[in-house]
């Protein structure tokens, strides 16, 4: 039997800055064994801050802020892209010309757009959008700013949250999710969704409507 | 529309999402701009459907990148760094002199036979075929000889390692133990937590310190946060003692879920199905 011993900080350890370390015992049968030490959440640095703080590093031309930053939020750019191309090759095309406008053009996020993760999240829809539909029809939602209500920096608040929408969607009428899925990601207009399924245009608005005010329900309650 | 008349909802979330109005609407894609552009109001109702569209596209389900795009990333950067280098160190060239080419002789062209040229080429294709070869058995022999030596290194610390894991082992189990946290003489204690937890058998052994005192009718809960993107899972409600002590053994877990992070909320008596911020404590 041979056993590993590693040890490493936890990323939301580090997002508050605080000392704590994780131990991990496995076997080759990885069965984890952890050990976790929480630190108080609330007079720490939050998420955004932390994103604050690597984009001004950006901004100084560090590499190793963009690793960084592509260590914390690659998994959730990919994932996004995938869910739009279902391509990987493509998706990976849409990250890397996302992490390199960034590194570019780092103030195209503005510190006051709110969370870099979520900020990431939507222009990557928007990249993979453009791509299958060509056309760069984004540029001005690029430029929007995300609201401050939710830390989604923070890993664990993020998680949580995404919890609710999951669960949301997962719970919401079929054709109603359909409609908002068409629409967000994939790009179709009102008309498009109408032709598809079949509907009226009025019932198209209502059920992508009534999706999102579902969606700020659960996350009002959550908050 | 006059830009002084607020865009419906419908008009704003399409807005948000970068889609063209509708063919039914009473406002067109720059209308809504403009509007939005100078109404504190309609960017407070955009920033906030943004938020909420942000999350809808993290919802997706999570998939790890390719493990070499990281590099590509890199060297993309690295290229990107290069370039600008010259192009800033040319700018200050821009206005040096040409070289002279006054002393340059020009060569005269010179003709090779056929044979010549085909043998040349055979020769190259010969030189190639012989890199080839050698590069893959200098590959596999590089192959073979990383294996061996993993392991070698693998038997010979397995016994050293075993040892070591079950006398730490041994340590944490025991109920002998002493068990200390130490901070810093001149800090004030903060609320920390410990979470041992075992995700094949859904075992989860958690302690606190320093807690604050409950309100009335409220409680504290534990949360596993799932590794896969579902719901968060409770795992017990808990109440400090006099010196802010507490601990939950072995709470109701299904077996199999990775926890990506542990969290702790103030509930109301009794507990939540689902936690409700801000999380007062949390580590993964």
């Amino acid at each position: 039997m041979t056993l590993f011993h590693q040890t490493f900080a936890p990323k939301i350890g580090s997002v508050y800055g605080g000392e704590a370390s994780l131990t991990v015992l496995t076997r080759r049968s990885q069965i984890p064994l952890s050990r976790y030490t929480f630190l108080p959440a609330t007079p720490m640095p939050d998420g955004t801050l932390m994103d604050q703080q690597l984009m001004q590093q950006i901004r100084a031309r560090h590499t190793d802020a963009l690793a960084r930053v592509y260590d914390l939020y690659s998994r959730v750019v990919y994932s996004v892209a995938m869910r739009v191309l279902r391509d990987p090759a493509a998706a990976e095309d849409v990250m890397q010309e996302v992490f390199l406008k960034l590194w570019q053009q780092p103030d195209t996020f503005a510190d006051h757009r709110g969370s870099l993760c979520g900020w990431l999240a939507v222009v990557t829809r928007n990249r993979s959008i453009d791509r299958i539909r060509g056309g760069k029809r984004f540029e001005n939602v690029d430029d929007l700013q995300l609201s401050n209500n939710i830390d989604l920096g923070a890993e664990a608040e993020r998680e949580i949250m995404l919890g609710k929408v999951r669960g949301v969607l997962e719970t919401m009428p079929p054709e109603q999710r359909k409609a908002v899925e068409l629409a967000f990601f994939e790009g179709c207009t009102h008309t498009e969704i109408a032709q598809q399924t079949g509907q009226p245009l009025g019932t198209i608005k209502t059920r992508i409507r009534s999706a999102l005010m579902t969606i700020r329900k659960a996350l009002e309650t959550a908050a | 529309m006059t830009p002084e008349t607020h865009p419906g909802l419908d008009e704003l979330i399409l807005y948000c999402m970068g889609l063209p109005q509708a063919e039914d609407a009473s406002v067109n894609d720059d209308q809504v701009r403009l509007h939005v552009q100078g109404c504190n109001e309609c960017q407070a109702q955009v920033s906030r459907t943004i938020s909420e569209l942000s999350l809808l596209a993290m919802s997706a389900p999570q998939i790890a990148p390719p493990p070499l795009a990281k590099d590509r990333l890199m060297k993309a950067v690295s290229a990107d760094m290069a370039q600008s280098i010259p192009s800033d160190a040319n700018a200050g060239q821009s206005s040096a002199r040409p070289a002279d080419s006054s002393n340059i002789v020009p060569m005269k062209p010179r003709r090779y036979s056929p044979g010549l040229i085909w043998g040349g080429w055979v020769a190259a294709a010969a030189c190639l075929f012989y890199a080839v070869q050698v590069h893959d058995a200098n590959t596999a022999l590089r192959q073979q000889l990383h294996i061996e030596t993993t392991q070698l290194i693998e038997s010979s610390t397995q016994a050293a390692q075993a040892a070591r894991a079950k006398e730490v082992l041994e340590l944490l189990s025991s109920p002998k133990s002493q068990r200390v946290t130490l901070v810093s003489s001149h800090a004030k204690p903060e609320p920390t937590g410990h979470a041992v937890y075992l995700s094949t058998r859904g075992a989860l052994v958690f302690t606190a310190s320093n807690l604050k005192p409950l309100p009335t009718n409220k409680t504290y809960e534990l949360w596993v946060i799932p590794a896969n993107g579902t719901a968060p899972l409770p795992a017990g409600t808990f109440q400090p003692d006099a010196r802010g002590m507490a601990s939950v053994l072995l709470p109701k877990l299904p077996p199999g879920i990775t926890a990506k992070a542990f969290g702790v909320t103030m509930e109301k008596a009794g507990g939540a199905t689902s936690p409700t911020m801000p999380i007062l404590m949390a580590g993964g």
